[in-house]
């Protein structure tokens, strides 16, 4: 709280309350760059707010919805401080995928320096760099060495939030590295999830990019969601995959269950509470999902693979020609599907409403195979 | 074999009680099964009922596959006690599990069609817990400490947890997936279609072990002792980890690995039934073991409702309390 106070304070003294859209003057340490107004409509998990000379950054623990952490990230050099951060950011190492993901579709793989593994990423661009020695993989999640990050001349550390202090977080402090967390993953709206990518525009100095982007895939989200209205049919959906005996299935109130409504589905937990996921046995969900329409994201990409998984697959309904899923390219999907959750929507209308759908192919999901 | 009353009396009473908790266990469980289900299921099979389903495709696998795991461990881990003349052998202890683990992750990460096939994950666990079950004997040879041989099963699992986690490393995404859920230990991984395969393995496996009861009763007396007395001590050691590599590396390949059951039931029968009678110790081993992983499974169904716990998981909570009490007990 002391230190949300200090900042707080150090803003206000520092920039003032002036309008946010000025060009600023050009001197030795500030960056003259046009701060655009960011407004930020979907995503719960952060704010950013433009001040003179940048942007103030609140990060929200999505557990009690209070700031978790607050940074000043600033085109102004001459300011510095523990939670100031000087833009635009040429070295950032993205431990999520989609972090490396968003950098590509902003045309930012270049300040790219580090990502946790080179099997996980889908980019062509990004592998090509890695082979080139330009990005350095981390390795170990548990515990990233400390050598390999100082390796990668990396100023800032994009990671999942899991609510737990980054390894070596005093150290890289003091180093000037700043370990960030990432929310998106709790987001519970689609368009929430894709709204993070004005976060990774406001470092990249890619503003404008990030919000024509955003815009287009909101407007092209809210067209198909209206569309699949003109149906009267909805499918039954289940989904989720089994780990040790439990069955693990999106709430009703997240991101996946979100968007099998949008695509004009019915969700068989629906109902459930949570924006993340729930747990049951496998005979509840054989009893609530044996004759559902369509099974969704197993885990596996082929029924034989399901059924080392879990052998009794074969007694549910959708388990023959009804089942999708996006792993035979987890990569692409991890990637690519939170900034452009309007092309999963799209998918899933065709897979659950073809008479519809305009799409020739689907971009993330396919028909598990045998 | 002369068997006492009170053995008579004991193995009696687990022969009774044994069916009724296989019944508690077809009929415990978040969802409610009456019992004419579950004869329509066994009887009178009709895919299109759900409740029958589920009676025929998990409650009936899941109940068989916790008496061969309970009974084929606790005979296991009495076998291994034996062989060793260590009340703290056992397979999961000495390392057998981990090799039967390490074949398995093998079969599984390579993704090879038959290693990955029921039989190929089988024949892959039982080759590995026969490999590792034979680096114990060596090593028994040249070590005397019962408490060093202990040492050498936990590094053999330390060895190999490293060995899996090199392969996981190098693996697919998918076959890393597969492995890390077998190696949260289930009874749930089995349909009725693969239950034949498996209690035909166990039977024989039972089978050979009873041939064994002799030997396993000079033995008590001390490998010296035993090879005066005619026992080909060689062919006998062979044989004994052939036996407990079979029904280790079946309950392996198919439930994953199951902690502190053959380590905890043997020793619990001989506290309770006093006796060195090896023909006895078997068929209670077999008995007490398929119901102690009962009564554990019937708990965690119980619990279902409330939280979901793998069986692994659970055995554990209650096998290690017991291992340490035995530790404690051999230390005074």
């Amino acid at each position: 709280m002391t230190r949300l106070l200090m900042v707080s304070l150090i803003t206000l003294i520092l920039f003032g309350c002036s309008d946010s859209t000025e060009t600023i003057s050009n001197n030795n340490n500030v960056i003259e760059v046009e701060i655009e107004p960011i407004s930020i409509d979907f995503a719960e998990n952060f704010t950013l707010t433009s001040i003179e000379n940048g942007y103030e950054l609140e990060l929200i623990d999505p557990n009690t919805q209070k700031t978790e952490e607050h940074f000043v990230l600033t085109y102004d050099h001459s300011v510095s401080g523990e939670n100031v951060i000087h833009l635009p950011i040429k070295n950032i190492a993205c431990l999520s995928q989609t972090s490396v993901g968003m950098l590509s579709i902003l045309s930012a793989t270049d300040y790219l320096t580090g990502i946790s593994n080179i099997n996980y990423v889908y980019s062509d661009d990004v592998k090509q760099k890695f082979e080139n020695n330009e990005i350095v993989e981390f390795g170990d999640e548990t515990n990233y060495p400390l050598e390999k990050i100082i390796q990668s001349n990396s100023e800032m550390i994009l990671y999942s939030g899991f609510g737990k202090n980054f390894p070596h977080e005093q150290k890289l402090l003091q180093l000037d590295i700043h370990p960030i967390p990432i929310y998106d993953w709790r987001e519970a709206h689609p368009l929430g999830k894709a709204e993070w990518i004005k976060f990774i525009g406001v470092l990249t100095g890619k503003v404008e990019e990030a919000n024509d982007f955003f815009n287009e895939v909101k407007n092209n989200y809210i067209d198909l969601s209206q569309q699949v209205l003109t149906s009267d049919y909805s499918p039954v959906v289940f989904s989720g995959n089994i780990l040790g005996d439990i069955w693990y299935a999106p709430a009703g109130g997240s991101y996946m269950a979100m968007l099998f409504t949008d695509a004009g589905a019915t969700y068989s937990y629906r109902f459930t509470k949570g924006t993340g996921s729930i747990e049951k046995s496998l005979e509840s969900v054989l009893v609530d999902n044996r004759t559902a329409d369509f099974g969704l994201n197993p885990g596996v990409p082929s029924k034989s693979k399901l059924l080392e998984l879990v052998p009794q697959a074969k007694n549910f309904d959708a388990f023959e020609g009804k089942t999708y899923c996006y792993t035979h390219d987890s990569n692409k999907f991890w990637e690519r599907s939170a900034a452009e959750p309007n092309l999963v929507l799209s998918d899933l209308i065709h897979i659950f409403h073809p008479e519809i759908s305009e799409k020739d192919t689907l971009d993330f999901y396919q028909l598990i195979g045998e | 074999m002369i068997v006492s009353t009170r053995h008579k009396w004991l193995l009696l009473g687990i022969v009774i009680l044994l069916p009724i908790l296989a019944w508690i266990h077809l009929t415990a469980g978040i969802i409610s099964i009456e019992s004419g289900t579950i004869f329509d299921a066994i009887f009178s099979y009709d895919d299109n009922n759900t409740l029958q389903v589920i009676t025929r495709e998990i409650r009936i696998p899941r109940m068989t596959m916790a008496i061969i795991a309970g009974a084929g461990l606790s005979i296991a881990g009495l076998l291994m006690q034996t062989l060793f003349n260590n009340p703290l052998a056992g397979p999961y202890v000495l390392g057998i599990n981990s090799g039967a683990s390490l074949f398995v992750a093998f079969s599984i990460m390579t993704g090879i069609p038959f290693l990955t096939s029921d039989l190929g994950i089988v024949t892959n666990a039982l080759i590995g817990a026969f490999i590792f079950g034979l680096i114990i004997v060596l090593f028994s040879e040249l070590i005397r400490s019962q408490i060093s041989l202990l040492l050498v099963g936990l590094m053999l699992g330390s060895f190999t947890s490293a060995i899996v986690s090199m392969l996981q490393t190098v693996s697919g995404a998918e076959e890393l997936k597969v492995f890390t859920l077998w190696a949260l230990g289930s009874l749930m991984r089995v349909d009725s279609a693969q239950l034949p395969l498996i209690v035909l393995i166990f039977l024989i496996g039972l089978a050979m072990t009873f041939l064994l009861v002799k030997p396993l009763n000079v033995l008590v007396m001390g490998q010296k002792q035993a090879q005066l007395m005619g026992i080909h001590y060689r062919r006998v050691r062979i044989l004994i980890i052939f036996v407990t590599a079979l029904l280790t590396g079946l309950i392996t390949a198919f439930c994953g690995p199951i902690a502190f059951v053959g380590l905890a039931v043997p020793n619990l029968l001989k506290l309770l039934m006093k006796t060195q009678n090896h023909g006895v110790l078997l068929i209670a081993a077999a008995l007490f073991g398929a119901a102690f992983v009962l009564v554990c499974d019937i708990i965690i169904q119980l619990l279902e409702n409330s939280f979901m716990v793998p069986i692994n998981v659970f055995t554990s909570i209650i096998g290690a309390p017991i291992v340490v009490l035995l530790v404690l007990r051999r230390l005074r």
